[in-house]
């Protein structure tokens, strides 16, 4: 179902449903921004002490700084809420409207995109008035950045639809949702800048799709990549989409088939 | 006691949501672990401190964290649910301190898990840097780790404790975590400004960071008053706010 002439009409309905609850969104949002603020002061103070490290003290500060940019950016969230949506048997609201459900969710994640910029902008910019930096922007890394962004949203988009889907099978996803954070924090580049890892964390690190959610993009902002590591790194983010938006469609034929519609 | 026996018959009820805790809190104590790890591989100390003592603060907030997530945590953060549908009022209505009551509502003994994964780290830490364990060290520990929760319990109940006012906050547990998230590294690794608000504002510096300081002979061992008093007027405090935001309540009908 591709009816898109009612997006604009759902987005509209999305942001104002958003808007319920600035508290909420003001607190995830600093939560957003105040971790990687932190780790921004312990790999500062580390690089201090330790000059031999190969990272440079500008590239440490605009990663932690942009980073809450790019997370929010990128960031998806919908597999709990579906998956508890089969559950209760509200996805029966979703299946009647004229709307594919996907595009539902796309929606919902896009609005509320819009109201958090308002909160995590100003925090960011704080960061950048307590940390001035000159990002070094160039026009042609710019689209590739957005382009390697987009596709970033969409591996995380795919992936928690794919959790979601889960709700057919499983009582409660949160496990999963779980998972996919500890694996996000680990190897996704958040806690210890992605350049550092070595080793047989970074080969994980390579071949998951998590640092390919932020660190990937920074990476092309600060013009980090070579040619050859920009194609693998693209090819790598369109594998990781096909692959968990594959499943995804399979997993919603076959979820469907064996759903019994209840409650709701 | 009876709190007790009837949270470990709930926590048996649904056994396989009590081992997926378990395997939550290894897969997140990992996330801290191997971040030390690969810290540890680009540098030997971190402001004067090696590996070893590192892992020997976070085990020490990790005791901290599982004495409070065993007797505190689930029932401050049923708080706001409990404010916002009126269900406060079968609590200040019994003979019994509303706070006791909120507060030791569940023993969540699924989460004792996290006790075992902090003598692990320990463990660890001791392994990486043996530290001496003479028996003022032992019992000083302990303490720390009591004070840690208790610093834990005061600060997390004090920041939701809002709800009494602003209905539509049902995500103030995440500040909780935000903030003590400081408490996991050494107090020097910050700037004097966030040394300041983090130990004597918002003092999360006091249930691991300073307490570490102490036992690492790095800050002398009168601090451990200080440690004492920080954990008294912060439960002080909270406890006040507490009957402030009371005041503020108005129930839903019950």
């Amino acid at each position: 179902m591709f009816t898109f002439h009612l997006f604009p009409a759902y987005l509209r309905a999305d942001i104002q449903s958003s808007t319920t609850y600035p508290g909420m969104i003001a607190i995830w949002m600093f939560e957003t921004f105040f971790f990687p603020f932190t780790q921004l002061f312990v790999w500062d103070t580390i690089l201090s002490t330790n000059p031999s490290i190969p990272l440079s003290r500008s590239s440490l500060i605009s990663y932690y700084l942009l980073f809450p940019l790019i997370a929010m950016f990128t960031g998806a969230w919908q597999g709990i809420f579906f998956a508890d949506d089969i559950r209760t048997g509200a996805v029966n609201r979703l299946l009647i409207k004229p709307i594919s459900p996907f595009l539902s969710m796309f929606t919902n994640n896009l609005a509320e995109k819009i109201i958090k910029i308002f909160f995590l902008l100003p925090m960011v910019t704080i960061g950048f008035i307590i940390f001035p930096q000159d990002l070094h922007l160039q026009l042609s890394n710019m689209f590739l950045f957005f382009i390697a962004l987009i596709m970033a949203f969409f591996i995380n988009f795919s992936l928690e639809t794919l959790m979601g889907m889960a709700g057919f099978w499983l009582d409660e996803v949160t496990s999963l949702s779980n998972l996919r954070d500890i694996l996000d924090y680990t190897f996704g580049g958040i806690i210890v800048p992605i350049y550092l890892y070595s080793g047989i964390f970074k080969t994980i690190a390579d071949l998951l799709p998590f640092r390919y959610s932020v660190a990937f993009p920074f990476e092309i902002f600060t013009n980090s990549l070579s040619f050859p590591e920009l194609i693998i790194g693209f090819s790598i983010q369109l594998g990781w989409i096909l692959l968990f938006t594959l499943l995804s469609v399979c997993l919603w034929h076959k979820g469907i088939q064996k759903y019994s519609a209840y409650g709701g | 006691m009876q709190i007790t026996r009837i949270s470990l018959a709930r926590a048996m009820i649904y056994k396989a949501n009590f081992l997926s805790q378990v395997l939550i809190e290894i897969g997140w104590s990992s996330v801290t672990l191997v971040s030390i790890e690969l810290i540890f591989t680009n540098i030997t100390t971190m402001v004067g401190w090696d590996k070893g003592e590192l892992l020997f603060i976070y085990s020490i907030y990790r005791f901290s964290q599982a004495i409070y997530a065993i007797f505190f945590r689930k029932g401050i953060r049923e708080l706001p649910s409990a404010v916002n549908l009126g269900n406060l009022d079968q609590i200040l209505t019994k003979p019994v301190n509303s706070v006791f009551l909120i507060v030791t509502k569940y023993v969540a003994l699924d989460r004792f898990s996290q006790i075992i994964i902090a003598f692990l780290i320990l463990l660890y830490a001791q392994a990486n840097h043996p530290f001496i364990w003479s028996p003022l060290n032992v019992s000083l520990y302990c303490l720390f780790c009591l004070l840690g929760a208790f610093i834990r319990f005061s600060l997390a109940f004090s920041i939701h404790l809002p709800v009494f006012w602003i209905q539509k906050l049902a995500n103030l547990e995440r500040l909780e975590i935000t903030f003590f998230g400081f408490s996991r590294y050494p107090r020097k690794v910050f700037p004097p400004f966030f040394q300041a608000i983090f130990s004597f504002f918002l003092p999360v510096l006091f249930t691991a960071a300073i307490p570490a300081e102490i036992l690492t002979s790095r800050t002398p061992l009168y601090w451990t008053v200080l440690v004492i008093l920080v954990t008294l007027v912060l439960f002080i405090f909270s406890l006040k706010f507490f009957n402030f935001a009371l005041r503020h309540y108005s129930s839903a009908s019950s």
